[in-house]
């Protein structure tokens, strides 16, 4: 047959050991064939034979050997955020894989400060400030100011707390701030001796050292950070999950200048923080007015659509999370974000006009309210196929995952926080029982909830398999299974980085599986997932990505 | 820096519905009121007239809460650093805190800035709706938390309530908290009247609070004019065995002053018009603290006595 010359792009055809499609109707493929960023047909060379013979092609067979699947999605996650992250060192208590190195474990105060003093002496310039994100006290033990001098005493050293919630600074970084010790008072939270920063007293330093770290080139650098840290981990569909976290304006002004270009090889969906914006503009009514118009703002790699965010308890990494009965071990209370009544109201404004809620929900208490106010809601104006969706799902009873399962709801969790957290909650959070069912994805599976996996980046790593791994094996930092009854299979745990994750934000249709019409966005994998240990899912090595048809081979770096 | 005496700072806090964005448009509508720069730390529900804000604007701060998934800003801590900046043009710092916030922990901002004075805690209560909200499986901590650790409770919607119903749930707030109870139907509450019954109280409070078993307290009079520098050498040289000391003097040039010394650091400023001299008035004299049973107050007293101006 002739090749019929009809102005079409050309097909390229990616052949691989295997394509895993994500699409339970075709599981497994040979070859994807994509044109103009779209997947024409998954199948062989063989069954695509009607479009190649009717269309110019190429086929492209550098990943013969390999395993293709869908690009992976993170549903939840900060870009903003992460920027003024990235431009720290990661001195951490875990490992963190990272493009330019892998962070190694630093579990005591001796590592600790030996880490400190070499990431230092690494650094050519002489007076430039040391930012280190990752220090906690249970590991690290208790640090103050002449402890940080003595190691490094002739540059400024932040050490930001793992959680955000504390930094620690030497002498010379208060100097660099013009912190003095008359500046601070008599605050409770804000330590000049010891050059601590916590609680109410943390602005004291963050309001110095923020404005530097937002700073334009260097939030650019650090947009520029993630990019390589998305790319790395295999994503190509992201969810900035709180627009509007610092400044909506800024925030989408910096991601279009950085992103919204072709060398980036991801696009994300953008979820307006309707709690922060609310606050802001001062009526809820005002906010929808305003998010009804952000889809204007759409382009190519960036896009609002009718997905809001809102949120009920506090903090997972602070304990701050809202607890039932018994609550926690030392008897303290978590934190609302917003006022019940307050939060009721938005999700009832929201819900009204169409918009799919997502709710960041962190503890059971938390939880219920989500599933209460969602509860009255399909009692006053009924929806189908609404997605409000649970976000972090940190502690949650089975009971609840039932009646989100009755309501309609998702759950896009965190993870994460059983395997660097289960021990310590266990110990000093909630106790053994709750902390070891932090989590609880086999229920959510079994009840039939969608299930999707985030990051929260860097309340977690932007990896997507090693998040399938903590679901799939619920590894603790110190080795211990939790729960093995809410085990996610290899199967559930890829959907959930995939297709699931798609759904949870509305972008099933094209995203988060390989099926003809789809977006030609895929990851390459060194190996199959379903053929290995599922203990070695983290280590899987990804060669790099396809997005929209373009590929995007990850360039090893030193660090 | 300038020397300005410190600005006093209030909070005002209370659960959603008890009337605080009432109160504040009664504040601001106020024409005798002072200048005062308003916080409001709030969500969505918050609608302060219109016409006031524009009136008021560059001294009505809306916020809401840093802290989300982490927290690597404060608007609010930096929003009362920026008010304090400003005390010259303002008399008094208010902030409404929000809804769900820990009253108690925002006077730290106060603690951490030495521009300002820490102030009282005002919790209105919703005479209607209080019992129902501290059994509510959601906020029930929070409600009682907010009353307990208030230093002057102003009861609101009263006229809402049967007659017969309102001593029932005054009771009832009694056994959570001691703090004294003003009706916020029994007059017009003026932002002057509201801030100098407020800090009247909290005065007392705190100090009472400081004497805890561990310390010893003395009292000295204060009778007379001191001079300001006399009493920072003494509190210099004898600093190692006091470790707090604080209350009202009138110094050698007549002006009342505020002597707070902790942390052996001595901080002396001079009484605001309304409030603060109100408060100095009911509670003259100073109080030393010193962790030593045995410390030597009557070589205290005489030093104090020799800096009689
Ligand atoms: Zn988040
Ligand atoms: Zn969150
Ligand atoms: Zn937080
Ligand atoms: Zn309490």
């Amino acid at each position: 047959m002739t090749v019929q010359n009809t102005g079409a792009s050309e097909i390229t055809v990616f052949t691989a050991r295997k394509v895993i499609t994500m699409d339970t109707t075709l599981p497994e493929a040979t070859a994807v064939a994509v044109r103009d960023g779209l997947v024409l047909e998954v199948g062989s060379l063989e069954t695509l034979k009607p479009w190649l013979d009717r269309y110019a092609h190429t086929v492209d067979r550098q990943f013969e050997d390999k395993i293709l699947m869908p690009g992976f999605i993170d549903p939840h996650l900060h870009p903003s955020m992460a920027a003024v992250i990235l431009q720290m060192e990661f001195l951490t208590a875990m490992e963190w894989r990272l493009p330019w190195g892998t962070v190694q474990p630093v579990t005591t105060q001796d590592a600790f400060f030996a880490r400190l003093k070499e990431l230092s002496d690494n650094m050519e310039d002489p007076d430039a400030p040391l930012f280190t994100w990752g220090y906690h006290r249970n590991w690290h033990g208790v640090i103050t100011k002449p402890m940080i001098d003595e190691v490094v005493g002739d540059r400024p050293v932040i050490l930001w707390h793992r959680s955000f919630h504390e930094i620690i600074v030497n002498s010379k970084a208060l100097e660099w701030m013009e912190i003095t010790r008359e500046s601070l008072g008599n605050h409770p939270q804000a330590k000049f001796d010891d050059g601590h920063f916590f609680e109410m007293g943390l602005h004291k330093a963050s309001s110095k050292l923020t404005p530097y770290l937002m700073a334009p080139e260097r939030a650019m650098d650090g947009l520029n950070r993630l990019r390589e840290v998305a790319h790395f981990g295999g994503h190509t569909t992201l969810g900035d999950m709180a627009v509007g976290i610092f400044d909506l304006d800024m925030e989408y002004a910096g991601a279009k200048l950085m992103y919204d270009n072709d060398q980036t090889p991801f696009r994300i969906q953008m979820i307006a923080n309707a709690m922060g914006l609310s606050a802001t503009n001062k009526s809820h009514q005002k906010t929808l007015e305003l998010i009804d118009a952000l889809p204007e703002r759409n382009t190519h790699r960036l896009r609002f659509s009718n997905h809001v965010k809102l949120f009920t308890d506090g903090a997972f990494f602070s304990q701050l999370m809202q607890l039932g009965e018994p609550g926690y071990l030392d008897g303290h209370h978590g934190e609302w974000l917003m006022p019940p009544e307050s939060f009721e109201e938005a999700a009832e404004l929201y819900w009204k006009s169409g918009y799919r809620i997502h709710v960041h929900c962190t503890g059971d208490m938390g939880l219920e309210l989500a599933l209460d106010v969602l509860e009255k809601l399909q009692w006053e104006r009924p929806r189908f196929d609404h997605r409000f969706t649970i976000e972090h799902f940190g502690l949650s009873t089975p009971e609840q995952v039932r009646r989100l399962k009755a309501l309609g709801g998702c759950v896009s969790a965190n993870v994460y926080y059983l395997h660097e957290l289960g021990d310590q909650y266990a110990e000093a959070g909630v106790g053994y029982e709750r902390a070891s069912q932090i989590g609880r994805l086999g229920t959510c599976i079994r009840e039939g909830v969608p299930t999707a996996l985030h990051s929260d980046y860097t309340m977690a790593p932007a990896l997507p398999l090693n998040n399938a791994w903590v679901a799939v094996n619920r590894v603790t930092s110190q080795g211990t299974v939790m729960a093995p009854t809410e085990c996610l299979s290899v199967e559930d745990a890829l959907k959930a980085i995939t297709i699931e994750a798609a759904y949870v934000m509305g972008l099933e249709h094209e995203v988060g599986s390989l099926r003809a019409g789809k977006k030609a966005d895929m990851v390459v994998l060194e190996q199959n997932p379903y053929d290995i240990d599922p203990m070695a899912l983290k280590d899987i090595p990804i060669w790099g990505t396809i997005f929209e048809g373009a590929v995007f081979p990850i360039v090893k770096k030193n660090a | 820096m300038p020397n300005h005496p410190a600005l006093p700072f209030t909070i005002i806090g209370g659960y959603l519905g008890a009337g605080k964005t009432t109160l504040i448009n009664q504040m601001l509508s106020d024409p005798n009121a002072p200048r005062i720069g308003l916080l409001v730390n709030d969500f969505g529900a918050i609608n302060i007239d219109a016409t006031l804000i524009e009136a008021e604007d560059d001294d009505v701060i809306s916020l809401n809460n840093g802290c989300i998934c982490c927290k690597l800003t404060d608007s609010l801590g930096d929003a009362v650093d920026m008010l304090a900046a400003r005390h010259a043009e303002l008399d008094h710092i208010v902030l409404e805190a929000s809804g769900v916030s820990d009253p108690t922990r925002l006077k730290a901002y106060a603690h951490g800035n030495p521009l300002l004075q820490p102030g009282p805690v005002v919790t209105l209560v919703d005479c209607v709706n209080v019992r129902t909200q501290a059994n509510d499986k959601f906020v029930k901590h929070l409600v009682r938390h907010q009353i307990q650790h208030a230093d002057l409770l102003l009861l609101t919607k009263q006229d809402l309530l049967d007659p017969s119903a309102f001593e029932p749930v005054s009771d009832w707030i009694k056994t959570l908290s001691s703090a004294p109870q003003v009706r916020a139907t029994e007059a017009p509450i003026t932002l002057l009247s509201l801030l100098e019954a407020a800090w009247h109280f909290a005065d007392h409070t705190t100090e009472e609070s400081w004497v805890d078993h561990t310390h010893v307290s003395w009292h000295y009079p204060a009778t007379q004019r001191l001079s300001r520098k006399m009493i920072c050498d003494i509190l210099s040289t004898a600093s190692s065995g006091l470790v707090r000391a604080k209350g009202w003097f009138t110094d050698e040039r007549n002006a009342l002053c505020l002597l707070q010394f902790s942390q052996g650091r001595v901080e002396i400023t001079e009484a605001t018009e309304s409030a603060s001299r109100d408060a100095a008035a009911r509670s003259s004299g100073l109080v030393f603290l010193s962790p030593d049973p045995d410390f030597d107050f009557s070589a205290l007293n005489d030093l104090l006595d020799s800096c009689k101006a």
